[in-house]
């Protein structure tokens, strides 16, 4: 439709109002008919029940004419019409996009069930049956235009919500670190980090930051907000702006999960919480310091190890479901060439639980396999290329992978 | 997620089967409110035949405790298998809710 008039206007206020389609009465529409009398008949009956906004045809070319100028809610015609009948005309208005939605109201005398299902076949919504009658004449244009005004209604509140999760899921992402952020971190620190976050369909609950804590240890951590959507997508704001207040320390794993549980706690109703691993790196002396709240099996690869990935499973608390809950430091070398891969469980999780695209062990195997063949974020590029192999669809929930790797060369 | 609802000398059994995710949180919403008013002392869920649980999931076995204390019935998790009881470990769900092999 190329223009949403204002009996027909979304009401954000009131989307699933089906009080506001009972008022129909300014719609336009069209009558069609070669027979002046029916048409005036028609006319009368629509005027006397307060329809206001009528135009005439006198077949099917003319009507079309006024379709394409006018842009009629409703077209009421008869299919025997000299230079072009109601069928085509239904044909026609169905093929061209900006019409293709208008009901249109078939007058016939046929009683045939073939002519019947030949007008419903070339496009006509719904017939009455001459000779004519007010009561249903006016009660199926009364349907039929309600039903379209919600319709219309319900495709507006569609796209307003749309434009909105586009908005918020805009400004979730802006919570993640920006390139020029992590490029600053990679020219002050020894590292080459690679990062990939895809919303899921609506919003989701993860969110992750790398930061520097002093000259030499740089912070990162992942976490995941349990559900999906809108919730879960606030909580994440809440968990930002908590830690950009700055209230606790970040020089310690386990001291700074222990603190965010309290707020999520204070904050969090019944029922919500996060997931998240913290690391610490510390470049001085070589060594990752973590703690993980139920965060799932994260991987670590020792530099100067055997050069195999190893998994972190580490229980421990989620955040907010318990103030009293405790979390330990682990800390392990993290020399040149070590790696840190995060990610949330949608890597793990889909197409779905039972039958995941990577299991932790094949995960494991999969960058056990690339990691020394290709850059980070040409390995992040082949391990989505193979998700999406074994699951086209989008995940159903966010999915976030971060590598941070801990290159030879000093900046 | 599929229910079957056992009510026997007190004790209210609810078998959770197949997944059980974040659609689920109105059925199992529902299902709470039948225990609260079943005046039952002891609930129990049995996890026998759950396969996959998703982070909502476990949320949801909270909502449950909370109500548990608020109604002054216990709660027992019974039988977790798999992906399911590794999950309920890594959380360390069995520190805030009584679960039984």
């Amino acid at each position: 439709m190329r223009a949403l008039r204002q009996s027909f206007a979304f009401d954000a206020r009131r989307p699933f109002d089906d009080r506001a389609a009972g008022d129909v009465k300014d719609a336009r529409i069209l009558i069609i008919d070669d027979s002046v009398a029916v048409r005036r008949a028609i006319d009368a009956y629509l005027r006397t029940d307060g329809f206001c906004n009528l135009a005439h045809a006198r077949d099917g070319a003319e009507g079309l004419q006024v379709v394409e100028t006018w842009h009629p809610d409703l077209i009421i015609t008869d299919l025997t019409m000299p230079n072009l009948d109601g069928f085509e005309l239904c044909r026609r208005v169905r093929s061209d996009t900006e019409s293709s939605n208008i009901p249109i109201l078939v007058q016939t005398g046929m009683n045939k069930s073939e002519s019947r299902a030949e007008a419903f076949s070339a496009g006509a919504t719904d017939l009455i049956t001459k000779p004519i009658s007010s009561g249903e004449l006016l009660g199926r244009v009364r349907v039929h235009l309600e039903h379209r005004k919600l319709i219309e209604r319900l495709s507006e509140f569609q796209r307003h919500m749309s434009q909105e999760l586009d908005q918020a899921r805009a400004m979730q992402e802006s919570l993640l670190p920006a390139d020029d952020a992590m490029r600053r971190l990679e020219a002050r620190f020894p590292i080459a980090l690679a990062s990939y976050y895809e919303a899921s369909i609506g919003l989701g609950g993860d969110i992750w930051d790398v930061r520097a804590v002093d000259a030499n240890r740089l912070m990162v951590f992942s976490a995941d907000f349990s559900g999906h959507g809108v919730g879960a997508a606030l909580n994440t704001f809440r968990l930002h702006s908590f830690i950009l207040g700055g209230s606790v320390p970040t020089d310690d794993a386990a001291s700074w999960l222990e603190g965010l549980n309290r707020f999520l706690c204070d904050v969090l109703p019944v029922g919500q919480f996060a997931t998240m691993f913290c690391g610490i790196i510390d470049f001085s002396t070589s060594t990752l310091q973590y703690a993980s709240a139920a965060a799932p099996w994260q991987m670590v690869r020792d530099g100067e190890g055997d050069g195999g990935f190893e998994i972190i499973a580490d229980p421990g608390f989620p955040l907010g479901l318990s103030r009293e809950a405790a979390y330990e430091n682990h800390v392990r070398r993290f020399g040149p060439d070590s790696v840190l891969f995060l990610y949330s469980d949608a890597l793990i999780e889909t197409p779905d639980m039972l039958n995941p695209v990577f299991s932790i062990e094949r995960l494991r195997a999969f960058l056990d396999a690339h990691w020394d063949k290709a850059s980070p974020v040409a390995i992040q590029r082949a391990l989505l290329e193979e998700l999406r192999r074994g699951a086209p669809a989008k995940p159903s929930d966010d999915l976030t992978i971060v590598s941070l790797h801990r290159v030879r060369d000093q900046p | 997620m599929r229910v079957e609802t056992i009510i026997n000398a007190g004790v209210f059994e609810a078998k959770l089967i197949d997944q059980m995710m974040f659609s689920d949180h109105g059925a199992f919403r529902s299902l709470l409110k039948d225990m609260s008013q079943s005046g039952a002392k002891k609930c129990v869920f049995n996890l026998a035949g759950l396969t996959s649980i998703d982070s909502s999931g476990l949320g949801m076995f909270m909502v449950a405790l909370d109500e548990a204390r608020k109604g002054h019935w216990t709660l027992t998790i019974k039988s977790p298998q798999a992906h399911v009881k590794s999950l309920l470990v890594l959380s360390r769900f069995d520190k805030l809710i009584n679960i039984e092999a």
